[in-house]
C-alpha cells in the first residue's frame, strides 16, 4: 500500500519557484489500479516521478508498505517500475537484449527470462522481431518493448506514464489484459493517460489533477453510481465544465463587486 | 556490482554497434599515428643542427694544445668558450654547455673531459671531441673522461634523449580524450535524452551505481583508445624505423604509468560535461570546445621547456608531459602525478554524485525553457579578452584614433552583433527595440553624473595609494577636436561596449540568475579595461549599466549613461577641474545618489 501524505513539489523557473504539486494526499492499495487524469501541466508526470522515487518531495512524505522509499527499495530491490511518457529505448540493442538487460539487473534466472520473453512477446505480437535492432523497428514496437521492460518482472508498484500512445487498439487491449493480470497478482498500478477509454476499463480509482491539486479522488464505482450511464469521458468533461462555470461565477462576482 | 557490470556491458555493446564511435576512436588514430611516425625523422632533424658548446677551463696554450683548439674551432658544429678562473660566468651558462674540458694544471697535455651521456647533444659533442683527440695529429693529448650522468642528477643538463614517444606527450592524451568524448555524450547524455535514465533511476536504490557504471564506461573507452594508439605506434615504429627493442617496451610501460592517471581525470571531466549537458548536441559542442583548449594547452606545454618546480607539478597533466618528455620517473613525480590527477577526479565525482542525487540531472531535461549555458559565453569572453589585451595595444601604437575605433569594432561591436544574431532566443533583439521615455533618460543621466562624482571621489583616495594624479591621465589623448573626441572616445565605446557587455553577455547571464548576471557582467566589464587601480570604480559603473538594462528592459539608457560618463571623463581631463578634493561634494553626491536609488522603482516586472 502506498500512502501519500500532504506532498508538495516545487520547481524553480527563472529564479521563481512554483508549485507543481500542492499538498496532495491519497492512498493506493496493492492489487488496485489508479487512473491519473488531468490536463497538460496538471502535474501528472511529476506525481509519477515522485512516486517512483526519481524526484524527492519538497514537503510531505510517501510511504510504501509503511516504509520510506529508500528502505523499501533496500528491502525489496527492483520492485518499483516507472515508464516515462516518451521513453526511447536503447536504439542499438535488439529487443531481446534490451529486455535481457533489465532482467539481468533484476537477476532473473535465464530460463525464467526466456519463458517470460516467449510468453509476452507472443501476446504483444513481437515474437518475430526479437532479434531486430530497436533502431530498425517501428515506434509502436519500441513502445511495446519499453512496456515489456517494466512489466515483465512483475513489480510490486508500477507507474505508467502514457503507456498507450502509439499503440493500436488490439495491442492496447492485450496490454490492458496483461495489466489486469498483474493487478490480480497484487501489483498496485498507477496509469496516467489521455485515453480515457483505457483508464475506464482498468481503473478502480480515479485521480483527477488540476494545477497541482487533486480535483477529484474517488472510486470508479462511486463515480459510476453518481453519473449512471455516462462514460468516463463524459463525466470528466462534465466536471471540467462545472469547474469553468464556477470560475465564471467567481469572475462575475468579482466584477460586480 | 552486478548492476554496474550490466550497465557497462550494455554500454559497450551499444558503442560497438555505433559506426561513428568506432571511426572516431579507432580509424583516426590508425591513420594519423603512422603518418606521424613516418615523418618523425624529418621533424627530429631540425633541432639537431644547432652548434654544440664546448667550455675550456683554465686552458693554457702550448704547441699541442694550440693544435687541439684549432682542430676544435675548425669543426663547424662546435663553438668554443674559454674561461679563465671565471667560474661564475661559466656556471651561469652551465645549461648551454654540452661538454666541459678542464686542463690539468701540472700536465698541460692531460685533459679532463666532462660530458653527459643522457643528453644527445652532449653525447654528440663527446663524439666530436674524442674524434679530434684520437686524431693522429694531436697525439700528445691525453684525456680522462667522466660521464656526468653517473654522478650528477639529470637536472643539470637538459634532457633530450631520443625516445620515439617523448616527441608526442600530447598525442596519447588527445586521442585518449577524443576517443572517449563521443562515447561519453552517447552513453551519458544519450541516456538522459532518451529518458531511459529515468527508468534506471526508478529501478535502482542508489544513483551512485549508475554514475560508477557510466564513469567506468568512459574510462574503458579512453584506456582502450590509448592502448590501441600505443599498439599502432609500436607497429608503425617497427614498420618505418625498423628498431623495436626491449628498451621500447620499457618506455611503453612508462608511458602507461604516466598516461593512465591523466586519462582517469579526462574521463571524469567528460563524465561531468556529458552529465550536465541537456542534449547530445550540447554535450558534443562543449566537449569540442574543451578539446580545443585542452589540446592547445597540452601541445604548448609539450613544446615549452617546463621547469620542474613543485608548484607547477601540482597541476594535473603537467607530470604526464614531464615524465614522457624526460622518460624518467622518480617517486616524487609519480606521487605528484597521482595526487594531481586523482584529487580533481574525487571532487568531480563527488559533485556529480550530488548532482545526480539532487534530481537536477532530470530537471535539466524537464525544463528546457532556460536553455542557456554559461560555459560558452565565459570562454568566448576569455578569448576576446586575451585577443584584446594582445592586439589592442599594437593597434593603438600605430594610430591612436584608428586603433581605438578598430579595437572597439573588432572586439566588441561586431562580435556582439554576431553573437546575438546566433542566439535562438526569439526575444534576442528585445533590448534594442525598446526605446526609453524622456523621464528614464533624464534620471539615467542624473544618476550617472552623481555616480561619476562619487566614483571619482573614491578614486582619488585609491590613486593617492598608487601615487597617481587624478583624472588627467585617465585618457592620454592626442588633442582632437571636441566633436571627434566625443565620437571616438564617448559614442563608439558607449555603443560597442554596451552591446557586448550588456546586450549580449549580461542578457545571456541574467536568464540564469539576475543578480549574479549583473555582478558577473560588471566584473568582466571592469576586467576588460585592464586598469587595476580603477577596478572598483569600473565595477560599480558596470553594475549601474547592467542594472539599467535589467530595470528598463532596454539597452539605450545604459548606452546614454556610458556616453555621459565618458564625456565627463574627457571634460575633466581637459579642464583640469579638481572638485574631487572637496569632501563636501563627494559626500553630498553619495547621499543624493542613495536617495535617488531608493526612489527609482521598476515600473514593469523586471525580466
Amino acid at each position: 500500500m502506498i500512502e501519500v501524505k500532504q506532498i508538495s513539489k516545487t520547481f524553480k523557473k527563472n529564479m521563481q519557484s512554483f508549485y507543481a504539486l500542492k499538498e496532495i494526499s491519497f492512498i493506493l492499495e496493492r492489487g488496485s489500479t489508479c487512473g491519473l487524469i488531468g490536463l497538460n501541466g496538471a502535474g501528472k508526470t511529476t506525481l509519477l516521478r515522485l512516486l517512483s522515487g526519481i524526484f524527492q518531495c519538497t514537503d510531505g512524505e510517501i510511504s510504501y508498505d509503511e516504509l520510506s522509499i529508500t528502505d523499501f527499495k533496500r528491502q525489496n530491490p527492483y520492485q518499483i517500475a516507472y515508464l516515462s511518457n516518451d521513453t526511447q529505448v536503447y536504439q542499438r540493442l535488439t529487443i531481446r537484449e534490451y529486455l535481457q538487460f533489465f532482467s539481468r539487473i533484476r537477476q532473473v534466472p535465464k530460463n525464467l527470462f526466456e519463458q517470460k520473453l516467449l510468453y509476452y512477446s507472443q501476446r504483444l505480437k513481437i515474437e518475430n522481431e526479437l532479434n531486430t535492432l530497436l533502431e530498425n523497428t517501428s515506434t509502436g514496437t519500441r513502445q511495446k518493448a519499453a512496456f515489456l521492460s517494466v512489466i515483465m518482472n512483475h513489480p510490486t508498484y508500477l507507474f505508467l506514464d502514457e503507456p498507450f500512445a502509439n499503440i493500436d487498439i488490439l495491442i492496447a487491449e492485450e496490454m490492458l489484459s496483461i495489466l489486469k493480470q498483474l493487478k490480480a497478482e497484487g501489483t498496485a498500478i498507477m496509469i496516467s493517460s489521455h485515453n480515457l477509454y483505457e483508464i475506464e476499463s482498468i481503473s478502480d480509482q480515479i485521480l483527477l489533477l488540476e494545477e497541482g491539486n487533486i480535483r477529484l479522488n474517488c472510486q470508479m464505482e462511486d463515480l459510476q453510481n453518481r453519473f449512471p450511464q455516462q462514460s468516463l469521458k463524459e463525466i470528466i468533461l462534465h466536471l471540467m465544465n462545472e469547474q469553468k462555470a464556477d470560475d465564471q461565477d467567481e469572475c462575475n462576482l468579482a466584477n460586480s463587486v | 556490482m552486478n548492476v554496474i557490470w550490466q550497465i557497462l556491458f550494455k554500454d559497450i555493446k551499444e558503442i560497438f554497434r555505433n559506426k561513428r564511435a568506432l571511426i572516431s576512436g579507432l580509424l583516426l588514430p590508425a591513420l594519423f599515428i603512422p603518418l606521424l611516425v613516418y615523418f618523425q625523422p624529418y621533424l627530429n632533424s631540425a633541432p639537431e643542427s644547432p652548434d654544440i658548446h664546448i667550455a675550456l677551463y683554465d686552458y693554457r696554450i702550448n704547441q699541442d694544445s694550440l693544435a687541439f683548439v684549432k682542430a676544435l674551432k675548425s669543426n663547424d658544429h662546435l663553438t668554443v668558450h674559454r674561461y679563465h678562473q671565471n667560474y661564475k660566468e661559466a656556471n651561469d651558462k652551465k645549461n648551454d654547455l654540452n661538454i666541459i674540458i678542464h686542463q690539468d694544471s701540472l700536465r698541460q697535455n692531460y685533459l679532463k673531459v666532462f660530458y653527459n651521456s643522457a643528453s644527445s647533444k652532449s653525447l654528440k659533442a663527446f663524439e666530436y671531441v674524442s674524434q679530434i683527440i684520437f686524431n693522429n695529429e694531436i697525439n700528445h693529448i691525453r684525456a680522462n673522461i667522466s660521464d656526468l650522468n653517473e654522478t650528477e642528477s639529470e637536472t643539470t643538463l637538459p634532457h633530450d634523449k631520443k625516445s620515439p614517444f617523448s616527441m608526442y606527450p600530447w598525442i596519447f592524451l588527445m586521442f585518449g580524450f577524443s576517443g572517449a568524448a563521443f562515447v561519453a555524450s552517447e552513453i551519458i547524455t544519450g541516456e538522459k535524452e532518451r529518458h531511459t535514465l529515468e527508468t534506471l533511476l526508478s529501478l535502482l536504490n542508489d544513483s551512485q551505481r549508475i554514475l560508477k557504471a557510466k564513469y567506468a564506461g568512459v574510462l574503458v573507452f579512453s584506456l582502450t583508445n590509448f592502448l590501441l594508439n600505443l599498439l599502432i605506434m609500436l607497429i608503425s615504429i617497427f614498420y618505418f624505423q625498423g628498431d623495436i627493442s626491449i628498451h621500447l617496451f620499457k618506455e611503453s610501460l612508462l608511458l602507461f604509468v604516466a598516461i593512465t592517471p591523466a586519462l582517469f581525470l579526462l574521463s571524469a571531466i567528460l563524465l561531468h560535461i556529458a552529465l550536465n549537458a541537456r542534449t547530445i548536441h550540447e554535450a558534443r559542442s562543449i566537449e569540442s570546445v574543451f578539446f580545443l583548449i585542452f589540446s592547445a594547452l597540452i601541445v604548448s606545454v609539450s613544446f615549452v621547456d617546463i621547469n620542474h618546480s613543485i608548484i607547477f607539478q601540482m597541476l594535473p597533466f603537467i607530470n604526464t608531459v614531464l615524465i614522457i618528455q624526460t622518460m624518467s620517473v622518480s617517486i616524487l613525480s609519480v606521487l605528484l602525478l597521482i595526487l594531481s590527477c586523482f584529487v580533481p577526479v574525487f571532487f568531480i565525482i563527488k559533485y556529480n554524485l550530488q548532482f545526480i542525487r539532487q534530481e537536477k540531472v532530470l530537471n535539466t531535461v524537464a525544463s528546457p525553457t532556460s536553455s542557456n549555458h554559461l560555459t560558452l559565453p565565459l570562454l568566448i569572453t576569455a578569448a576576446i579578452f586575451l585577443m584584446l589585451s594582445r592586439f589592442s595595444p599594437l593597434l593603438i601604437q600605430v594610430n591612436y584614433g584608428n586603433g581605438i575605433l578598430l579595437s572597439q569594432l573588432i572586439f566588441f561591436f561586431i562580435p556582439s552583433l554576431i553573437l546575438i544574431a546566433f542566439q535562438r532566443n526569439k526575444t534576442k533583439w528585445m533590448l534594442f527595440k525598446k526605446v526609453p521615455d524622456i523621464k528614464t533618460i533624464i534620471s539615467s543621466i542624473v544618476i550617472t553624473v552623481l555616480l561619476f562624482i562619487v566614483v571619482n571621489y573614491y578614486q582619488q583616495f585609491v590613486n593617492s595609494l598608487f601615487s597617481r594624479s587624478v583624472g588627467t591621465d585617465q585618457v592620454k589623448t592626442p588633442e582632437y577636436g571636441i566633436g571627434y573626441s566625443l565620437f571616438l572616445l564617448c559614442l563608439i565605446p558607449a555603443i560597442a561596449e554596451e552591446f557586448f557587455f550588456r546586450g549580449w553577455l549580461f542578457s545571456k547571464w541574467f536568464q540564469k540568475n539576475d543578480k549574479a548576471g549583473i555582478i558577473a557582467s560588471a566584473l568582466i566589464f571592469a576586467m576588460f579595461h585592464q586598469n587595476y587601480p580603477e577596478f572598483l570604480g569600473l565595477f560599480i559603473l558596470g553594475i549601474w549599466f547592467a542594472y539599467q538594462v535589467y530595470l528598463y528592459h532596454s539597452i539605450w539608457p545604459a548606452v546614454i549613461s556610458h556616453f555621459v560618463n565618458n564625456a565627463l571623463v574627457i571634460w575633466i581631463s581637459r579642464t583640469h577641474l579638481n572638485y574631487h578634493t572637496h569632501h563636501s561634494v563627494g559626500f553630498t553626491a553619495f547621499i543624493v545618489l542613495i536617495m535617488l536609488f531608493k526612489m527609482i522603482k521598476p515600473k514593469t516586472q523586471p525580466f
